[in-house]
């Protein structure tokens, strides 16, 4: 069969890669042959991380401890990064949730930060120094609540509808450069980051769920599709990884 | 994820015999022709049927079972009624809108899905950006199809199956962007999309993102 979805030789940085979706998302990069360079804040559990993704043949994969959310860290990313990628994964991010009246300009700007703006100042460090190939692909990781209306999640959703629109116009604006830019929207997520008293939540949330609640691995590959030249048409793009359900709760 | 692909058995009902060949090359299946429709089946159990003409014959289907996906393709990607009012209006909402629905119902109605499937309708972008109100027509009767899909999918959904529409731009059917859009249909239809559903998938590199959608 024809190769598809391969990643050979990608050098893809993933931020956030200590957990979650970016965990996995390395671990599948690194299976299909990419060379993942991992980026998170936990030490431990990123150098966990990064022997699976070597256990699963990918030697040349490399880790780098760094807190995005300091000017320190980003640098520290910076430094990490000797030859200019073919694609960025933007995992890191932060989900807290508080009514608007008890939102201070302090949570605010952690929330928005972290997940809005960061990912943008690092790619114009990227472009700056030089630091992304032509063809490569940037992915951005968005949530179904930048889509949806819940309470208490105003600073969360308005910082992932931000990376919408931040998408749409970077893709533009990087055309040129033959870097295409698209983002996923996933719903909620069978992740290991919930915990046994949130298995009710998860079990309710599937009624809704007409294909299920949405598998990691999954959400891993459809990031790994946009990474690839399977998907060199696709950009500028939101993909909504919601398994058609039509109440996000 | 991927490695199944080859054992998946996929319906191919379009216009673009190329295409599905390419299709099927990507799948490592074998394309035969029997008919007036290319059928592929074989010996990686994949399944092609191509329809040459308009009329959708569905007792060539009976002996199709247990499919892993369908793949719809509008015949308005490389074919436009210029005239809204023009006598070949009808036949085309019966190519493009009352045929698939039929053969839609014929396969969910007899079973024909192998449990989990992923159904892709290839449509033109045309379709979301209003280039003239000569083409009104054909982007009516593609929205209505793809409307259908959308409406249906939480139906289908509950029977673990898919359902998507790809907007491409017309200039990547050619075959020096064919392959790139062949890649792009097979993820949709891998397990690996095992989760979207409902969804309009735009393939155009960008190129309509100044563009306001209708």
């Amino acid at each position: 069969m024809t190769e598809i979805l391969q990643l050979g030789d990608k050098r893809i940085l993933v931020t956030g890669a200590s957990s979650g979706i970016g965990s996995e998302t390395a671990k599948v990069i690194g299976l299909l042959g990419g060379e993942p360079i991992l980026v998170g804040r936990d030490e431990v559990r990123l150098e966990g991380v990064l022997q699976s993704v070597k256990l699963s043949g990918c030697s040349s994969a490399l880790a780098c401890v760094a807190d995005l959310s300091t000017e320190l860290g980003i640098e520290q990313m910076m430094s990490a990064i000797n030859e200019p990628l073919d694609g960025v994964v933007f995992s890191a991010g932060i989900a807290k949730h508080k009514p608007i009246q008890l939102s201070g300009l302090e949570y605010l700007s952690e929330i928005y930060a972290t997940n809005a703006l960061i990912p943008q100042l690092i790619i114009g460090r990227l472009i700056e120094r030089r630091l992304l190939n032509s063809d490569a692909s940037l992915v951005f990781i968005s949530s179904i609540s930048a889509l949806t209306g819940r309470r208490g999640t105003v600073a969360y959703s308005g910082s992932k509808g931000a990376l919408i629109g931040c998408v749409k116009a970077l893709a533009d604006e990087l055309m040129r450069r033959r870097v295409r830019v698209n983002v996923i929207s996933p719903a909620i997520v069978e992740t290991n980051i919930w915990t046994a008293d949130q298995k009710g939540f998860l079990d309710e949330q599937r009624k809704s769920y007409p294909l299920g609640l949405p598998t990691v691995g999954s959400v891993a590959y459809t990031i790994a599709f946009l990474l690839s030249r399977s998907s060199v048409l696709i950009n500028g793009q939101n993909i909504v990884i919601d398994s058609g359900c039509k109440d996000i709760k | 994820m991927l490695e199944s692909l080859a054992r998946k058995k996929i319906l191919f009902v379009g216009y673009e015999k190329s295409f599905a060949m390419r299709l099927s090359a990507l799948l490592n299946a074998e394309f035969n022709e029997v008919g007036e429709c290319g059928f592929l089946d074989p010996i990686t159990g994949g399944a092609v049927v191509h329809f040459a003409n308009q009329s959708i014959d569905l007792d060539k289907l009976a002996s199709v079972n247990k499919l892993d996906g369908v793949v719809f393709q509008s015949p308005f990607l490389d074919k436009y009624i210029e005239d809204g009012l023009s006598d070949l209006v009808p036949g085309m909402i019966e190519a493009c809108y009352t045929s698939f629905v039929g053969m839609l119902k014929y396969l969910c109605s007899n079973n024909k899905f192998n449990g989990p499937a992923s159904i892709v309708y290839m449509a033109s972008l045309d379709e979301r950006i209003v280039l003239s109100k000569s083409s009104s027509s054909s982007i009516s009767i593609q929205a209505a199809f793809r409307s259908h899909l959308n409406v249906l999918s939480e139906y289908l959904g509950w029977q673990s199956i898919r359902a998507n529409t790809m907007l491409i731009d017309p200039v990547y059917l050619s075959d020096v962007h064919g392959d790139s859009l062949v890649e792009a249909l097979t993820f949709f239809i891998s397990d690996a999309s095992a989760y979207i559903t409902a969804k309009e998938i735009v393939v155009d590199s960008g190129k309509t993102l100044h563009q306001a959608m209708v």
